[in-house]
């Protein structure tokens, strides 16, 4: 008997240095809580342009702002084995400001153009994946893109011409560049700065935004910066089914 | 010296039984780990267009419709016709927007965005704030979105999104709605309140007061039992929950959604100017 107990013992033991991770549930290396978690996500992009370019006779001072606001609805599920997703619903709203003053020896052109626009991105969690201090989720705000108002206005002095018809080029390029910013973004990274049994959130970036930029054929440094970026989800009851709110 | 082995046969038998039970519960565990991750499988939803729909109509799997797709009653509000709804939020900064949408018998829809407060930080030296637009308009038919644009003669022939309806749900699902906080309440946080007639609708009135993450969540709802329509709503939710929990917020997030039935104006799209392709309308 005491043999069978040998034999019974050694493969046991044997199973288990084989197959030991087989027998734990997978964990990802974070210590999130499995679940599903609904919150906000926040944010501010702009850039920044003073810029000035000179000529023998003119000299011209040009400054641009862009902004880009998103306020919406950040959801993550986290599975039991560690791995999730996220979705997002982000509508944002976006803004291009540009003034622009002209010197010359035959007078003085001033312009400003303002732009406005809206966006609402969607996108639906994927394949879960490890989730670790990280996650990122597509984001392009330049889909779903449309203008919802602009306007100018220019003034003049001495002999110099063209001001009126500059500013209302320019209101109506505005649009496309704006655009065009908007399609500078392609992803949102979420960094987990807390999380605990009923939440968590912290900041978030946008992948390549964050830089610096040349108008040419002005002399100046356009920004790139991310003032604000936030979000924060809280689990939800799992006894509360998530529609109905009775 | 050694005895020769002598194993019986039942013994044998016990050994690979007991290999076999542990083999099993092996090949259990695996399958117990790899089960949600199954269950959560999903394709993502790329939406070119950037409009609802394209995520809306073809979510990966029931877990993505619970995300986002499941109709609550603020949804239900949405497919009532003759009817003007009117969301507003103030925010803790004191900044505000609101959504005016009126829908018609037919289901079309007018819908104003406007913004108060609005961001006149940087402002280009010469501009009038109060001569800037910040309200937008959309005019909504068969569910395909126009913008109004005096800069383009044929804004009524390019609709800017399809399947609108869908897109602007979405939105009003975001955090300045009344959906997002009430749905993340726990069981037990809206209770009855009796019946009440508001907007010309016969609603139950429900008592909102729960805690998410100890922070209270209150107010007051009005469902319309028969569609389950957010008819109206009042919430109160502290800045604390709009912030990072180590530096919270001051103030509150105030929203107020309200529904009255009315007699909308046909909302419809002029004419296209000749030689351009006017979208067809149906009733």
């Amino acid at each position: 008997m005491k043999r069978w107990v040998v034999i019974s013992t050694g493969v046991i033991l044997i199973f288990l240095a084989i197959f030991p991770a087989n027998t734990l549930p997978a964990r990802a290396s974070s210590t999130l809580s499995p679940g599903f978690y609904v919150g906000w996500v926040s944010l501010v992009a702009r850039t920044d342009f003073n810029g000035t370019f000179s000529t023998t006779d003119s000299q011209t001072v040009y400054s641009l702002i862009d902004k880009l606001e998103g306020r919406g609805q950040l959801m993550v599920k986290i599975d039991d084995a560690g791995a999730g997703g996220a979705s997002i619903v982000l509508p944002t709203a976006m803004k291009r400001e540009e003034d622009l003053k002209m010197d010359t020896s035959e007078g003085a052109c001033m312009y400003s153009v303002g732009t406005w626009a809206r966006s609402n991105y969607v996108q639906l969690r994927g394949n879960p994946a490890v989730m670790g201090n990280t996650f990122q989720v597509p984001f392009n705000p330049a889909a779903g893109f449309y203008s919802t108002s602009s306007t100018h206005m220019a003034l003049h002095t001495g002999e110099i011409g063209g001001c009126e018809q500059m500013s209302e080029g320019m209101e109506a390029t505005d649009r496309d560049l704006l655009k065009l910013i908007a399609a500078e973004i392609s992803a949102i990274q979420f960094q987990i700065n807390y999380s605990n049994e009923t939440g968590m959130g912290g900041n978030c970036s946008l992948p390549g935004w964050v830089q610096t930029a040349s108008i040419p054929p002005y002399a100046g440094t356009n920004i790139y910066s991310l003032p604000k970026c936030t979000w924060r989800v809280f689990k939800s009851n799992t006894t509360n089914p998530q529609k109905g709110w009775k | 010296m050694m005895k020769p082995t002598t194993v019986k046969p039942t013994q044998i038998a016990l050994t690979v039984m007991l290999v076999g039970l542990i083999s099993l519960a092996c090949t259990l565990s695996q399958f117990a780990t790899q089960a949600p991750t199954s269950k959560t499988t999903g394709t993502a939803q790329p939406t070119p267009n950037g409009s609802a729909s394209a995520g809306q109509k073809t979510p990966a799997t029931n877990n993505i419709q619970e995300d986002i797709t499941h109709p609550d009653p603020m949804d239900h509000l949405l497919v009532l016709n003759s009817i003007q709804i009117n969301l507003t939020s103030t925010r803790p900064d004191s900044s505000s927007q609101s959504t005016q949408i009126a829908i018609d018998a037919a289901g079309n829809m007018d819908v104003k965005f406007t913004e108060n407060a609005a961001d006149t930080e940087n402002m280009p030296k010469g501009f009038d704030p109060k001569a800037i637009k910040t309200d937008s308009e959309l005019l909504v038919v068969d569910g395909k979105a126009y913008l109004p644009n005096d800069l383009d003669p044929t804004w009524m022939s390019t609709p800017i999104a399809e399947n609108y309806p869908a897109t602007l749900a979405q939105e009003l699902h975001g955090m300045d709605g009344p959906a997002m906080w009430l749905n993340m309440l726990p069981v037990g946080s809206i209770q009855p309140a009796g019946q009440d007639l508001v907007g010309g609708f016969a609603v139950d009135k429900y008592i909102v007061n729960g805690k998410v993450d100890n922070q209270t969540i209150s107010g007051s709802l009005w469902e319309e039992p028969q569609s389950d329509a957010l008819i109206q709503a009042e919430l109160t939710i502290p800045g604390a929950l709009l912030s990072d929990p180590d530096q919270p917020e001051p103030g509150e997030l105030k929203i107020v959604l309200t529904a009255q039935k009315a007699d909308v104006p046909a909302v419809s799209l002029p004419a296209a100017p000749a030689g351009t392709v006017q979208p067809t309308a149906t009733p």
